[in-house]
């Protein structure tokens, strides 16, 4: 029954794993995790759609300048552009206009002739527009592409960054509390366990409430409450028990083996035996967290900018984007498809990643999305 | 069993007492900003200077933290906890908005549940082939659509005319009131909140069945001769059920607690979630410490139930 | 201290809700002058319209009540209901358009008297009026229900501060500058100081009669007998509210200053989504959309509805106000090229259309109004002014807050500061406190977003609290742009003491707003509009468009 027909590699990797071991023996465990994830090839596949997203965002300078000729603030209400040889407002004319001239309706006019219109961003022009407005307008006339890839940018650096320090924190907290153990390791456990009893996103939204009026004023350290950081801080911080309890688990366990054992009895000192013995030990499941952290906190970041407590205004994120496209959706659903649809991309594309690392690395590395 | 529910009631008291700390210092002490601050915060929008200064009187900003601590607590448990912003009585909101809250959980609880078990055993049972492959892209998709996204879009498409008007456009109709349209306003939000944890629980479910498969009682009850159907009824799946059922007694909890914030706003169905948010958005701090608070308590309590239900379908670890 | 509440179209799930909570340090008022577009109703209501009654109106509301308490609420949505619940002695005439300015006796029996130099004024109440529960309506009344709101810490209290012994009527639970006779029912009120607007002050809800015995603190759930032609029977917040007939209103007393009303009942649901609300008005589950429709889905309204839509100004002025304390903007080169530097156009466009450009102070439905174009469209000669002032490459910062359609506005004016030569990036706050921030000198903002609905159609609710120096202060202060003219302070104040507005005060205000615009403190660029939205079974013939209360439920009608 068990899946030994397999070439498909999403949970499969203990096979790999007992079927390699048996023709290679004495490599370190890192060549092998490369050997069985190169193997992967729908997990590298995604690593290469990440990175090309990544660098698609890195590029939005270009894209703006080259491609777009349009700055990522830049307002062109009342422009045109040329498409298939005519010309088209950017911005349609809005108001109680009449229907012939498309001027606003004078009180000469038939009343009939007249009928009251929206001004509507211009749509997803593809590429009939030389590249301008490729996913088309928002409601100030800015190209939603180029807006996109900035977008991009915010997200993935509060992503990237507050899973950083989210995974620093957890590690540093799992090895204090799985060394030294005793009352240490029972207040960090219970520090983990308690915020188990808190929703996620409650906990987000609810931290980005209280400090989002007056930021941050602790001694020297001052953060205005529409700060990037605060956003980053708070997704970083609601994580950290999701990752440091496993982490924990396994310094636990590692902290009975001999060879720990036996630097103790050599004298080495707590911090040596934590970050030169123990952390090497779990640096492969941290990597694994690392990567699907990053997939959570981008989504988590969109969820909160949504409900107005993450990333604020005038900075463009993909959750951001979405929610300001909602007010468009029926006239303009690209405008709130395209950076839901980049992060689906992006977010599946380092959980399959994430996945297959962690059947390359360290199959008992378990993250709880959640969002 | 009674020792160990009394271990578990104590600790649960101790977890929500560190629970209350928790709130208080997330929204008196870490924000800081001095007795003033503190009550301009409270005080929320619109506050006049009078209020300013009768709320940082009545919370007792101007007093040691312990006493701030105290004051604090006292109003949340003597149910004295009032929205300056909109003058209404935190906790008479929240019960307010449960009814929609719990309808929309236990909806979505039923359905992923069911279709996570559908899903894991399909994929499990298929493992490597072509539908195992197509349920795990799919679940992993699943799992990475913002859920808030994806109810917009459907909201859109299959409510607002996108694609067709089929379901009816947000809102909550109270059971009593109409069952009918209490059904139908909730099939979407119910889809949209249950497809995150369709995708994750299949593919726990699978990674559960297929460690089950390898286990050594496994082998032995394969080797009495026993049929693959029974084996896989009677020993894989209970097995592996037992962690979902944990996981779900936590989501369920979780997402009752407060988690469906972000489909109740999608959706606009005035649930206990949608209050925090709309709150979060008045600037009125008062009901986000209600809700983050209350809604604590309340998976607390829940997981001793999941506990107990545990305990009952394990007898392994069954305390003694 | 004038507050404002304001109206924005959000089009969000939930900013819908958020936005439409007073916001910022005043609340200022959809409210209407004249319905563009010729939808000229001239039915002008007086007594009851008899054979148009009809069983219930059902209103799809948005969330921003605030309270169902006369002394306590300011906003448009709790006016819009209690105007025709808790009558002042004096109030507006229910009239579509212009004519909704002028003030009429409603539980008094004429307009006041006023003597003394402009500071008594003396009203009689009208005889045999009755609460909706039963007891007599006595002229000791006013005087308590204006306590009350000392009491209550009203929003209102501001207005009321010229009467003798208002300082200390929360304290001592008195106030001595008005005495009241119950047995002839007369009132005086005296004032410290003469107030051209006192009429208008006396008109507002605040200064609706409640009885005596109504305790000193929020009323809404537990709705206090009223006066005027319905009343409330019950409110359940953001869930509904029920308007029922007062059976002790007789129209007749009332020399036909308050209708009756059609509807024998109002169901205010109140909904919190925008389409959510539209929905609910297209299948005929309530009659009238309070929301404005989701400017995306204005084109198939108007496709499908035409004929359910109606489409007016409220008296409002959308602005950007420079801060003439604060560099750059204390040079009047900057301030005045910023003006010519905005298209007034596009900022309309940006709103969906819905409103009209202007370059006054003044919104064009005040009589008051003579529009000027001091600053038409002229990006060249902004520059040219920016490099005259020597201020080119000065840092500007753009506050704004963070809901409906207002951020665009500043994120439109950041694009326009930068192509004329200044260093512009964005602040933006949340709404609930950009207001506060901005009026608090010590945030030093040196330009932004503003908006202004009035309180009471009267030019001292624009000049005076928005731009007389001598109001400017420290914190909560209206006049973001510390504009402090000694010329146009001291026509304020000399305006201020007119009782009367004749023509020739007007053309005087007019001239105000001339001579403010030549100093360019702000930089006006649009008059909203806004949309109201029927089912097919509500006869839009008896429409009525109030100057402040906007739609008038009372008077509307079915097929």
């Amino acid at each position: 029954m068990a899946g030994t027909e397999t070439e498909f590699t999403l949970d499969t990797a203990a096979e790999l794993a007992s079927e390699e071991s048996q023709r290679i023996v004495g490599r370190s465990p890192w060549a092998l995790a490369w050997r069985r994830l190169r193997r992967n090839k729908v997990a590298l596949f995604s690593l290469g759609v990440f990175f090309l997203i990544v660098i698609a965002c890195l590029l939005a300078p270009v894209y703006a300048k080259h491609v777009a000729h349009s700055g990522i603030n830049t307002q062109n209400v009342q422009g045109h552009i040329t498409v298939g040889g005519q010309q088209v407002s950017i911005v349609s004319n809005g108001g109680y206009l009449n229907k012939h001239t498309g001027k606003p309706c004078a009180s000469t006019d038939n009343p009939a002739d007249c009928a009251l219109f929206a001004s509507i961003p211009i749509g997803p022009q593809w590429f009939n527009a030389g590249g301008k407005y490729v996913l088309g307008a928002d409601a100030i006339g800015r190209d939603d592409a180029v807006r996109l890839l900035y977008g991009g940018r915010v997200s993935l650096q509060v992503g990237i960054i507050s899973s950083a320090i989210c995974t620093f924190f957890a590690v540093l907290l799992a090895l204090l509390a799985g060394y030294f153990g005793g009352w240490i390791d029972f207040v960090i456990t219970r520090f983990f366990d308690l915020f188990y009893a808190f929703p996620v996103i409650l906990l987000g939204i609810a931290l980005g409430a209280a400090l989002a009026i007056n930021g941050i004023h602790w001694g020297p350290i001052k953060m205005d409450g529409s700060n990037p950081w605060i956003a980053t801080l708070i997704i970083s911080y609601v994580l950290i028990p999701y990752v440091g309890r496993p982490l924990r688990g396994q310094v636990l366990s590692l902290r009975e083996k001999e060879f720990i054992e036996a630097a103790i009895a050599q004298g080495a000192s707590p911090l040596r035996i934590m970050f030169s013995e123990l952390l090497p030990n779990i640096a492969s499941s941290v990597l694994v967290f690392f990567t699907l952290i990053i997939a959570n906190n981008i989504v988590l970041e969109a969820a909160l900018s949504f409900l107005g407590a993450g990333v604020q205004d005038p900075t463009p994120s993909w959750g951001k984007l979405i929610s300001d496209g909602q007010q468009l959706i029926v006239t303009r659903p690209w405008l709130a498809l395209a950076p839901g649809i980049a992060i689906v991309l992006t977010v599946l594309s380092l959980n399959v990643f994430g996945d297959g690392l962690r059947d390359a690395l360290d199959p008992r590395a378990k993250v709880r999305v959640e969002h | 069993m009674a020792a160990f529910l009394i271990r578990r009631l104590i600790g649960a008291v101790l977890v929500c007492v560190a629970v209350t700390f928790i709130v208080f210092l997330i929204f008196i002490v870490v924000p800081g900003g001095g007795k003033q601050g503190t009550a301009e915060r409270i005080a929320g929008k619109n506050a006049t200077p009078a209020l300013v200064k009768a709320v940082e009187h009545q919370w007792g900003f101007d007093r040691p933290i312990y006493t701030q601590y105290a004051i604090m607590m006292k109003k949340m448990f003597t149910n004295k906890l009032v929205s300056y912003t909109s003058q209404q009585n935190v906790l008479t909101q929240i019960v307010q908005g449960m009814p929609a809250t719990f309808s929309l959980t236990i909806g979505a609880g039923l359905i992923w549940l069911f279709f996570g078990i559908v899903v894991g055993v399909i994929s499990a049972v298929k493992a490597g082939r072509l539908s195992d492959r197509v349920i795990t892209v799919l679940a992993l998709i699943g799992i990475s659509m913002p859920v808030f996204w994806l109810g917009i879009v459907t909201r859109y498409y299959l409510a607002e005319g996108g694609i067709s008007t089929f379901f009816p456009d947000g809102e909550y109709v109270g059971i009593t009131a109409d069952p009918l349209k209490w059904f139908s306003h909730l099939i979407l939000p119910w889809l949209v909140l249950a497809v995150l944890f369709i995708g994750f629980y299949g593919r726990v479910l699978r990674g559960n069945i297929l460690d089950a498969i390898n286990e050594d009682y496994v082998r032995t009850a394969r080797a009495k001769g026993l049929a693959p159907r029974r084996i896989m009824i009677k020993h894989v799946l209970r097995m592996s059920l037992i962690p979902i059922i944990t996981l779900f007694g936590l989501d369920f909890a979780s997402v009752l607690g407060g988690g469906a914030i972000l489909t109740e706003t999608v959706f606009d169905l005035h649930g206990v979630g949608q209050y925090a948010a709309q709150s979060i958005n008045n600037f009125d701090l008062p009901p986000i410490m209600g809700v983050t608070m209350y809604g604590a308590f309340f998976i607390v309590a829940f997981s001793i139930l999941v506990d107990l239900f545990y305990a009952y379908l394990d007898p392994r670890i069954r305390p003694t | 201290m004038i507050r404002r509440r304001r109206w924005l179209v959000t089009t969000a799930a939930f900013a819908a809700v958020l936005a439409l909570v007073a916001s910022g340090c005043g609340s200022s008022n959809k409210s209407s002058g004249g319905s563009t577009n010729g939808s000229s109703t001239t039915s002008t209501s007086g007594g009851s319209s008899s054979g148009k009654t009809f069983a219930n109106f059902r209103l799809a509301y948005d969330t921003g009540i605030d309270f169902l308490d006369p002394g306590l609420s300011y906003t448009v949505e709790g006016w819009g209901i209690m105007w025709n619940v808790y009558l002042p002695l004096i109030g507006y005439k229910h009239a579509n358009g212009p004519d909704g300015a002028t003030i009429v006796p409603y539980l008094a029996e004429a307009l006041p008297t006023v003597t003394n130099g402009g500071k008594t004024y003396t009203l009689t109440l009208r005889k045999g009026l009755k609460y909706s529960d039963g007891t007599d309506v006595k002229a000791s009344d006013f005087k308590s229900s204006i306590v009350r709101d000392f009491k209550i810490d009203s929003p209102g209290v501001g207005f009321f501060g010229n009467i003798v012994g208002a300082a200390d009527a929360a304290k001592s639970g008195d106030i001595s500058g008005i005495t009241t006779d119950d047995a002839t029912g007369k009132i005086t009120i005296n004032l410290t100081a003469p107030q051209g607007d006192f009429e208008n002050i006396l008109a507002t809800t605040f200064a609706a009669l409640v009885p005596a015995d109504t305790p000193a603190k929020d009323q809404s759930t537990t709705p206090i007998p009223s006066t005027g032609p319905y009343m409330i029977q019950s409110y359940k917040p953001n869930k509904q509210a029920i308007i029922v007939r007062n059976p002790n209103f007789d129209a007749s007393m009332f020399d036909g200053n308050v209708p009756s009303g059609n509807p024998d009942k109002m169901t205010v649901d109140i909904i919190g989504d925008d389409s959510v609300a539209l929905q609910r008005v297209i299948s005929g589950q309530d009659d009238y959309d309070f929301h404005q429709p989701p400017p995306d889905r204005l084109s198939e309204v108007q496709s499908k509805y035409a004929d359910q839509i109606k489409v007016y100004t409220p008296a409002n002025t959308y602005y950007f106000f420079m801060n003439n304390r604060v560099a750059p903007f204390d040079n009047l080169k900057v301030r005045q090229a910023v003006n010519y530097a905005i298209d007034r156009s596009a900022l309309v466009k940006i709103y969906g259309g819905l409103g009209q450009p202007t370059e006054n102070v003044l919104p064009p439905t005040y009589p008051q109004y003579k529009k000027h174009d001091l600053y038409p469209y002229n990006l060249k000669k902004a520059k040219q002014l920016i490099q005259e002032s020597g201020d080119a490459g000065a840092q500007v910062t753009v506050w704004n807050h963070d809901r409906g359609t207002d951020p665009k506005a500043s994120a439109y004016l950041v694009s326009v500061l930068n192509s004329i030569g200044l260093k512009a990036k964005e602040k933006i706050i949340n709404s609930a406190v950009y207001w506060t921030t901005v009026g608090n000198q010590a945030t030093k903002a040196q330009i932004g977003f503003a908006d202004w609905f009035q309180d009471y159609p009267h030019p001292l609710d624009w000049f005076d609290v928005l731009l007389n120096g001598n109001r400017i202060t420290q914190t909560h202060n209206n006049n973001y742009a510390n504009f402090d003219n000694s010329a146009v302070n001291a026509e304020i104040e000399s305006l201020k003491k007119e009782p009367s507005l004749t023509d020739a005060v007007n053309q005087k205000w007019a001239k105000v707003d001339q001579d403010v615009m030549e100093q360019a403190p702000w930089a006006p660029f649009m008059n909203r509009q806004f949309v109201d939205f029927f089912n097919s079974d509500i006869d839009l013939s008896c429409y009525e468009n109030h100057v402040l209360y906007q739609f008038d439920f009372a008077t509307i009608c079915h097929k």
